[in-house]
């Protein structure tokens, strides 16, 4: 019952809406005991003779305009209940939603995007159901199986009631037995379905591996097995899962051998009529019902608290990085010092920045090289503040960078990131992602910098071209070169290419640098690559090893120093004698 | 619009999807014959239920006197009559879910091994993602309708059916009253499933317009926040979100007005006529009660299959969806290549010839013309040029992923289409750009599923490319788990483990793509050493990025726009002075800017 608890903010918000649905359930509970009622009298009038017209009609009317009310108030009850269980999880997925929004970089490095993906469709899946089918299971099982019980009790007779309801407690129990080895049946038949379905992703996408090796037989045969394995426990789920109606129709039986033997000796005493029966055995098959949803209930509420909790652990979450008190309101610009002499992800593993200090003035360029993991991401990774606990200062214009406000400072940079996200929308959608304002003009400006305008007008649909899953795909150089579009038309304070350039052949790199030296006077511009070429004309380079900046300077000087950059360039120049692959 | 896509169809595509799902039924003839028997049963059974308790009220209780003994003996039949009808309805569930599962099952290997065989333009053009859902989702799709519509369609008729008989047999007049509702009902049905289909059809194409939304803006959040698009995306996601709900409003006031309430409006109305012509009857003569008890609970069970027909329309509707697009793909034609037939041989020397061949992907735009070189036993050629050059189509034509149309492909002087292919696959080793790695251990990944090789082989693999030393380093070496598409090892260190599972079954003929791509200069030194060795002794076509890894090839063939323009070797070529000696020197000169 916890979860109606913490759903009592929006029951509050919805009053109307449930007040309106329980009293039309309240409704159709007491009306749906008058049918039988009438249909027992007029059998014990048939069976006497005593029915006369008067009371034929009237009984007739009262059964049609009982059936009219009912139609009318299910209606009601299931669009207020129903609809504002829809509500919920509309709500519910919004405030998921935009919490995402505001989450950092870490919190997406902790859960992954499967995990997200869960939470808010299967999770907000079982919330909804507590305030759907949840309400009315609860509203049935109380009030449906109270005013029928009461009817029985009282309107017809109350010791036969009570003898004809002995077995049904077996139905609660015997459901509930069945439902937990259902759960544990079912439970391993997911498993083995969703490791089948990995399995079959991972063929799909690795199926040039298995034609190269000429294994397709083996694939089938391996495949064949595992899809035997997911029949199997989905079997072991149907010995359990089939016995759910007959055990039903068993316990039903058995209440109306009660009944039977009962009200046969009940009726010879005279105490009740046949009509009174006939009454009751309708009566009882309206209990099974809300029997059972005292069962579901049960159920309902069990998984809507486990998913209202996972879905709060994730909402109390704060964001590490906000804006300060009084944070500046004003795009940076200026020189940068960054001066941080540690920073670690976590503190329990050694350092993955150290005493990294340097100063880019406005308008020039800073290149960064070194090997995989030697820091270079995570330097940018602070410029962004996606982290912001390192020791140290960076300072953007006249303040450091965390005394802006998150939005101004992000207005200042424009950002291409290594995996070359983007999204699966139309290319110019991408393209002006951060200024939707920008003019087509705008649009083909940024391409034609970003050296990917031939290749769009290339495309059938040109700018238009869908691209993802659903469109076009992209080689990495296009998609490359769209995301460095998608910044360049923000004309941004500072440029940063991430290991951007990587995918683009020699030729193209050359082309989008000199746009960019041409179009970017006077703005900061931070590269981080592997190869040299990119770098070279940089006005300061580092060169990182191990979090820390081992070679400082300019090309020329840094080649002819003994040091990495002269080795790794003497290497880069025997092999990088032509062009790059696309 | 895509074919895929299809979500709609006429009542005779409908049809003739049915009749080929319901001929997957054909080997569990068997079973689906258990099945029918025993829905019969539990529905013969269900119906005489009623009929029992009509003889107990007429004959038991008869003038105000019970007679105990018939109540016993009557009460005992309809307790074995109940009781046989659980049984059997335990054995229906259980028989239709077998068959659907089996049906689901053998479906699925049916898939995939159509798959298997599938040429590699099916894989290049079609998303991962919808392919599985094709093995997994539709299929599950298929066996849900197997599992639940089928049973319930099945003993829905056979209880109207018997239902009405039981009704003639009680009262004709008031049987014949009912049966003028079954065309109201069937109408219903009929709006209901016009309507829902559409309804329902439409929510769930939002709601996985709403989860694409979602998925994509989670991975792509950073973008989002550095762009300061929060507030727009956000926006745009609350109209996907609302557009989910107003569908699925929709598809709740469809079901207030027209599922559970209207059958349940019938049955009253059914009732309410029942009565008024009892009631007439039995002001002037004489009406069996029993037969009125009887009709009562014939009339709610009369209406209930079509309120349960109803609820499984979807259901239904999903499948039909479902079977078509696999069957979509189980039609496919684009196999991979076929062998000549009598193909038999096995390679020895490994000559390699390429006499005109020419290829295109589509049939229009050529992608390779006329191309022809040699490669004798154990030299190495490298193909160079831009993207788009024709590079990999050499590749794919040589890997059999695509039929090439024109000229011929020998190897050791018999045609490519000569040998078998498993011999093709056993001598001939590719390795492809981009390393990919399974789930399972390192052992696993090296070995994939060919039980020949042995742990001793991996090892000596491993060493050759020298990846040993880095395995050697892992607490649990050759069983560490590879996870997550390998992603706890470098990109040098996943094409090592490439090179070592091509080696291992020691090919005669190798194939090289070169990774270029976000490679740091010490990895590529370490892959450079890798493939140097593995080249040794071996004939090589390689795709070379790098033009320096290739200088000692015994000829380099330049490709453009499908042709070969130059070829020789480095020397040769560089004195050349032609297009290599333009894509050497443009690097060169460059690095040379600052010297």
């Amino acid at each position: 019952m916890k979860i109606f608890k913490h759903l009592s903010w929006f029951f509050k918000q919805e009053k109307k809406a449930y007040i309106s649905g329980i009293f039309a359930l309240f409704i159709i509970a007491v009306i749906n005991l008058i049918p039988p009622k009438i249909m027992g009298d007029m059998i014990d009038e048939i069976s006497s003779k005593s029915l006369t017209k008067e009371s034929l009609i009237i009984s007739i009317v009262i059964l049609l305009v009982n059936a009219a009310l009912i139609f009318v108030m299910r209606y009601v009850w299931r669009i207020c209940i129903f609809g504002a269980a829809f509500r919920l999880e509309r709500i519910l997925r919004l405030r998921l939603f935009e919490h995402f929004t505001k989450m950092s970089a870490s919190f997406f490095q902790k859960y992954r995007v499967g995990d997200l993906m869960a939470h808010a469709t299967n999770d907000l899946k079982s919330i909804q159901r507590v305030a759907g089918a949840g309400v009315l299971q609860f509203a049935d099982a109380v009030m449906t199986g109270c005013s029928v019980l009461f009817a029985m009790m009282f309107g017809i007779h109350f010791k036969l009631t009570l003898i004809t309801l002995l077995p049904m407690p077996l139905m609660i129990i015997g459901s509930q037995l069945l439902s937990k080895r259902l759960h544990t049946t079912f439970t391993v038949a997911q498993q083995a379905f969703s490791s089948m379905n990995n399995r079959v992703h991972e063929s799909i996408t690795g199926v040039k591996v298995t034609k190269t090796f000429g294994q397709e037989k083996e694939e089938v045969e391996k495949f064949h097995d595992e899809t035997m394995d997911v029949y199997k426990k989905n079997m072991k789920v149907v010995i359990y899962d089939a016995g759910f109606d007959p055990l039903i129709e068993v316990i039903v039986v058995l209440c109306y051998i009660f009944l039977f033997v009962f009200g046969a000796q009940f009726i010879q005493s005279g105490e009740i009529t046949v009509g009174n029966l006939v009454t009751l055995v309708n009566y009882m098959n309206m209990l099974i019902w809300p029997m059972l949803a005292f069962g579901f209930l049960y159920n309902t509420i069990e998984r809507g608290n486990v998913s209202y909790e996972r879905i709060q652990n994730l909402l109390i979450i704060k964001p590490d990085i906000k804006d300060k008190e009084n944070a500046i309101d004003e795009v940076p610009s200026g020189n940068i010092e960054f001066e941080v002499k540690k920073f670690t992800y976590d503190p329990k593993l050694k350092p993955v920045l150290q005493d990294i200090i340097f100063t880019l003035p406005q308008g020039e360029t800073l290149g960064v090289v070194g090997k995989t993991g030697a820091g270079k991401t995570t330097l940018i990774k602070l410029l962004l503040r996606e982290y912001d606990h390192y020791q140290g200062t960076i300072i953007f214009g006249s303040h450091e960078i965390n005394d802006y406000k998150l939005n101004s400072y992000h207005a200042a940079i424009g950002y291409v990131p290594q995996d070359q996200f983007l999204f699966s929308s139309t290319i110019e959608d991408n393209i002006r992602f951060g200024n939707t304002h920008a003019s087509h003009e705008d649009v083909i400006a940024a391409a034609k910098m970003a050296a990917v305008h031939d290749d769009i007008i290339g495309f059938s649909e040109g700018y238009d071209t869908v691209i993802g899953e659903r469109g076009v795909s992209l080689s990495g150089g296009q998609k490359q070169r769209i995301a460095i579009a998608r910044a360049l038309i923000l004309n941004p304070e500072v440029l940063i290419l991430d290991d951007s350039l990587s995918a683009v052949d020699a030729k193209t790199e050359e082309m989008i640098l000199e746009a960019l030296k041409e179009n970017r006077k006077g703005k900061t511009t931070i590269i981080v690559a592997h190869r040299f070429s990119a770098i070279k004309h940089s006005h300061l380079i580092l060169v990182m090893d191990e979090g820390k900046i081992v070679e400082r300077g300019i090309h020329d000087e840094l080649i002819t120093k003994d040091g990495w950059y002269g080795k790794i360039y003497d290497q880069q120049e025997l092999y990088e004698g032509g062009e790059h692959h696309e | 619009m895509n074919n895929y896509d299809k979500e709609t169809f006429t009542a005779k595509e409908q049809l003739s999807v049915l009749l080929r799902l319901l001929r997957y039924l054909k080997p569990y003839k068997g079973l689906v014959f258990l099945a029918f028997v025993t829905v019969i049963f539990a529905t013969v059974f269900s119906l005489l239920g009623p009929m029992v308790i009509k003889d107990i009220v007429d004959t038991a209780f008869v003038d105000d006197m019970v007679k105990m003994d018939i109540v016993y003996q009557k009460i005992a039949l309809y307790a074995g009559v109940i009781l046989a009808f659980a049984l059997f309805r335990y054995l229906q569930t259980y028989q239709f879910n077998n068959i659907g599962f089996k049906v689901s099952q053998n479906m699925r290997v049916e898939l995939y091994k159509k798959l298997q065989n599938m040429g590699m333009r099916y894989f290049d053009q079609t998303p991962a993602g919808s392919i599985v859902s094709r093995v997994t989702n539709d299929t599950e799709a298929i066996q849900d309708m197997l599992n639940n519509v089928l049973a319930v369609i099945v003993s829905s008729i056979i209880l109207i059916i018997g239902i009405m008989i039981a009704m003639l047999l009680l009262d004709v007049t008031m049987a014949l009253i009912c049966f003028l509702f079954l065309p109201v009902a069937i109408f219903v049905i009929y709006l209901y499933q016009k309507y829902s289909t559409k309804f329902y059809l439409i929510a769930r194409d939002r709601l996985s317009q709403l989860n694409t939304r979602l998925a994509e803006s989670i991975s792509g959040m950073n973008i989002i926040q550095l762009f300061n698009q929060q507030k727009r995306i956000s926006d745009e996601f609350e109209e996907t979100n609302k557009e989910y709900y107003d569908a699925s409003m929709k598809n709740v006031r469809l079901d207030g007005i027209l599922l559970a309430p209207t059958i349940q409006l019938l049955t009253a109305l059914a009732l309410a006529i029942l009565f008024s012509y009892t009631g007439l009857n039995s002001l002037y003569g004489s009406v069996s009660v029993g037969v009125v008890v009887a009709f009562i609970e014939y009339v709610y069970r009369y209406f209930d299959p079509m309120f349960q027909i109803m609820e499984r329309l979807s259901i239904y509707q999903q499948a039909i969806v479902s079977a078509y697009r696999v069957f979509k793909i189980l039609d496919h034609e684009e196999l991979t290549p076929q062998q000549n037939e009598n193909a038999s041989g096995s390679i020895k020397e490994a000559k390699i010839e390429f006499k005109n061949v020419s290829f295109s992907y589509d049939g229009e735009k050529e992608v390779l013309t006329n191309i022809s070189f040699e490669v004798n036993p154990g030299e190495t050629i490298a193909l160079v040029g831009h993207t788009g050059s024709g590079k990999s189509s050499i590749i794919n034509v040589m890997m059999r992923f695509y039929e090439f149309y024109q000229g011929e492909i020998l190897i050791d002087g018999k045609s490519i289409k000569d040998y078998p292919i498993e011999e093709l696959r056993s001598k001939m080793g590719l390795v492809l750009q981009d390393p990919f790695m399974f789930y399972g251990t390192i052992n696993d990944n090296i070995r994939l599923q060919n039980k020949n090789i042995s742990d001793h082989d991996i090892r000596k693999a491993c060493e050759f490319v020298q990846a040993d030393t880095f395995i050697n380093q892992l607490s649990d070496g050759y069983e560490h788990r590879v996870i997550e598409r390998g992603s706890s090892f470098s990109t040098g260190q996943k094409q090592l483990l490439a090179f070592a599972r091509t080696i291992v079954t020691n090919p005669k003929i190798l194939i090289l793509d070169e990774a270029t791509a976000n490679i740091d200069t010490e990895t590529e030194v370490l892959i450079q050493e890798g493939l140097e060795r593995i080249r040794r002794g071996r004939t090589s076509i390689a795709i070379a990025h790098r033009l320096s890894t290739i200088k000692d090839a015994n000829k380099i063939l330049v490709l453009d726009k499908g042709k070969i323009v130059e070829q020789g070797t480095h020397d040769e070529l560089l004195s050349q002075k032609g297009t290599y000696y333009m894509m050497y020197q443009l690097q060169k000169s460059e690095e040379n800017d600052n010297l």
